[in-house]
């Protein structure tokens, strides 16, 4: 993999579980953590998981009736990310502006999905290609601000919102789009939730990532979404980067449909893709947001990974404040890795208590001072993808 | 950047691999497709039945028909690469769906049935995720390049040329599998059922079955690889409202499979055509036209009997190009330009 040209960042937006934005979000990560519970969406059923409470989403959202709940916490995070680097949508009018958005729920036809958001109506009126447009992120993204660039919702599992922030990236270096708005979003959905449960994968209580007792994942909500722009339009504006994209790498395990490759083989290719797309070393990485889910096997992978490639780097998962948001994970991931790089602080592996004997090495207990200005946010998905981002800090850390 | 075909394959309800879509365009039959049982139009479905004769069947057990087609259509690229040893472990693969494979298993059940009693199984979840297919491949072809899954509904095969390009383009992976897969469901029969009336190859419009399959390809940046096939030239994305992208070109010959009706903003000198009749028409379909494509650039006289009124003139013999046109229900289009 050739070096690359890093990708300025000059927005972020993030609502989840732990916060209704990026700064609230953060500030849960260091003071207050979320707790997990069992869904409202699904009465009667105990298995907990991270709900985005409603008095998050913005009101003056007026959503329209069909825009379904993925949609909603993505449009949330864009607009935020907007404000946060300066944009509005009529300064955005006049240039290329593309939308790629990861996401497992916010795609296809679901009609289940739909059903719900539109209180048991029966949506047999709408079109199935109707139907599809109102559940897909990329293309409502696209359709509510105007904007002109091409649009593409990805859905990669688990890694969808760190593959959208990659692909981005090449957006802009190929010069296709002047601006890109790149990120996550995902929804509780009865498939999924039940899926997980099906799968054995589900924890009942708290989820703990990294720990000897670890049992499974909670399931999560929420969006994160990124302004990533070209360093042409930048400099003429003036505005400051938040980070840099510098490198993303990805590769597969072509090892199981549902376990990651024991050796973290496809993880390894796409770590070195990442870095050498940065022009980095292992040891420049001044910490890692790991994929962290709780399952054991993601975990030990994880951990042995680390040990291997990456001694003495602290690492640590942010699954215990925000759950696992599926497609959104990366994304919201990417925020938070950036966002610890602006304030040289990591937060503790929410979970993590007693140190897993088998695992040989562990991650950070408490909120933990970092030193370094390049960092690396991780996501290993279902079917066996792997996705890695490099970010540096921006001009203003 | 050119990304030469090194090898493709097809599954469709014309059968499965080259062969049998040129045995399609050379017979050249009316839009037929078959009856599926429940539904009132008749449709092109697929066989998969081969595939069980390439990969032993226990090996398949938990594959759906979806990633079934999928499958096939990868090994079927291959043979037709004369890779019988494999891909390059680092060959990048992209997947583009317009409906997934949900639409067949979860996603349409009914909304009133109570979560708790969804007929949730691990398989039944596992195939459902929209990534199932390139898991399967990536799993049974041991590549283990990027991987991308992308759900654009009409948009999806163009923007997965674009992405192989990319990759192939900045040096990520030296090949790319790149293809798409539908399936035949509920949704995508009522889907295509207000939207099949197409114009046809001789102007006029035609209503065209609903249809599924899979088109896979081989791209490398390489030329001195490839010995048969055309190259993809451009991938050409626009809409409406869009400003992304070069405008369309000219192209010789135009084919399109798609919901858009104004087709004459395109090549005014170009010969149009739709090989739907051949295929059905479905979210995907960019990729069968990019076969056709390949078929009619690579044998002329598959391309004069096609279109006798061109008769194989001199402006397309020194520099051809085929244009395979997407137009969607909200006004984008995607443009995949193929060239010998």
């Amino acid at each position: 993999m050739k070096r690359q040209q890093p990708v300025s960042i000059s927005g972020m937006g993030c609502i989840c579980a732990a916060g209704k934005n990026l700064p609230d979000c953060m500030e849960a990560l260091f003071t207050h953590a979320p707790a997990p519970a069992p869904p409202r969406a699904f009465p009667g059923t105990q298995h907990p998981v991270f709900e985005v409470p409603d008095r998050f989403l913005p009101a003056s959202d007026s959503p329209d009736p069909a825009m379904v709940r993925a949609v909603r916490l993505a449009l949330a995070a864009t607009n935020e990310a907007l404000a946060d680097a300066g944009l509005t949508p009529a300064l955005l009018r006049q240039k290329r502006v593309g939308v790629v958005i990861g996401t497992n729920v916010g795609s296809g036809v679901s009609n289940r999905a739909l059903q719900r958001e539109l209180g048991g109506i029966d949506c047999s009126c709408l079109s199935p290609a109707e139907r599809f447009l109102t559940v897909n992120p990329a293309h409502w993204i696209a359709r509510h601000f105007g904007f002109s660039g091409p649009h593409m919702t990805i859905v990669n599992a688990c890694s969808a919102g760190g593959d959208a922030i990659g692909l981005a990236g090449t957006w802009i270096r190929s010069g296709r789009c002047d601006v890109v708005i790149a990120g996550g979003t995902d929804a509780l959905y009865e498939v999924t939730y039940f899926g997980f449960i099906a799968l054995l994968n589900s924890d009942t209580t708290a989820c703990k990532p990294f720990d000897v007792h670890r049992n499974g994942l909670n399931l999560g909500e929420g969006a994160a979404m990124m302004v990533l722009e070209s360093e042409a339009l930048r400099t003429t504006s003036g505005r400051q980067a938040r980070a840099f994209l510098s490198g993303y790498g990805t590769a597969a395990d072509a090892y199981h449909l549902t376990a990651p490759h024991p050796e973290g083989c496809g993880l390894r290719i796409a770590v070195q893709d990442a870095l050498s797309a940065a022009g980095a070393s292992p040891s420049e990485i001044a910490f890692i947001n790991a994929h962290g889910t709780g399952t054991r096997e993601n975990d030990r992978v994880e951990s042995l990974f680390f040990h291997q490639v990456f001694p003495g780097v602290p690492f640590g998962s942010t699954k215990g404040y925000t759950g696992h948001t599926l497609g959104a994970a990366g994304a919201i991931e990417a925020a938070f890795t950036i966002a610890s790089l602006e304030r040289q602080e990591i937060p503790a592996n929410k979970g993590f208590e007693a140190p897993d004997p088998e695992l040989p090495v562990h991650p950070v207990a408490a909120p933990t001072a970092i030193i370094g200005t390049t960092a690396l946010s991780q996501t290993l998905a279902f079917g066996g993808n792997n996705s890695v981002l490099v970010f540096r800090a921006g001009r203003g850390a | 950047m050119k990304a030469f075909i090194r090898g493709a394959g097809v599954v469709g309800g014309f059968g499965c691999g080259l062969a049998s879509l040129e045995a399609a365009i050379r017979k050249h039959p009316a839009a037929a497709g078959s009856s599926v049982d429940g539904f009132s139009a008749p449709t092109f479905t697929s066989k998969t039945d081969l595939l069980d004769r390439l990969i032993p069947p226990r090996t398949l057990r938990r594959v759906d028909h979806y990633a079934r087609m999928a499958i096939l259509a990868c090994h079927l690229a291959l043979e037709d690469a004369g890779m019988a040893n494999g891909l390059p472990e680092n060959t990048g693969l992209v997947v583009a769906t317009g409906m997934g494979p949900t639409a067949n298993t979860l996603d349409l059940q009914p909304a009133d049935v109570a979560a708790t009693d969804l007929a949730l199984s691990p398989i039944l979840f596992s195939n459902s995720v929209q990534n199932a297919a390139a898991a399967y491949i990536s799993m049974l072809l041991k590549v283990r390049g990027p991987s991308l899954s992308i759900n654009q509904y009409e948009m999806a095969m163009p923007l997965a040329f674009q992405a192989a390009i990319d990759w192939l383009e900045e040096g990520r992976t030296e090949t790319v599998l790149v293809g798409s897969v539908d399936c035949f469901s509920k949704a995508l029969h009522e889907a295509f059922l207000n939207c099949r009336d197409d114009r046809n190859g001789d102007g006029g419009r035609r209503a065209f079955p609903v249809g599924e399959g899979s088109a896979f390809f081989i791209l490398t940046r390489s030329e001195a690889q490839v010995t048969r096939h055309p190259f993809v030239q451009h991938v050409h994305l626009g809409g409406e409202n869009r400003t992304d992208g070069k405008p369309a070109p000219n192209t010789h010959v135009l084919l399109h499979n798609g919901a858009g009706k104004n087709t004459d903003r395109w090549g005014q000198a170009s010969l149009h055509a739709n090989f739907a009749h051949l295929y059905g028409t479905f979210p995907t379909s960019t990729g069968m036209d990019v076969a056709a494509a390949m078929l009619l650039l690579r044998t002329e006289r598959l391309l004069t009997r096609s279109f006798p009124q061109f008769d194989g003139g001199r402006a397309f013999n020194e520099d051809p190009r085929i244009g395979c046109l997407k137009q969607g229900e909200t006004g984008d289009w995607g443009m995949v330009v193929v060239g010998r």
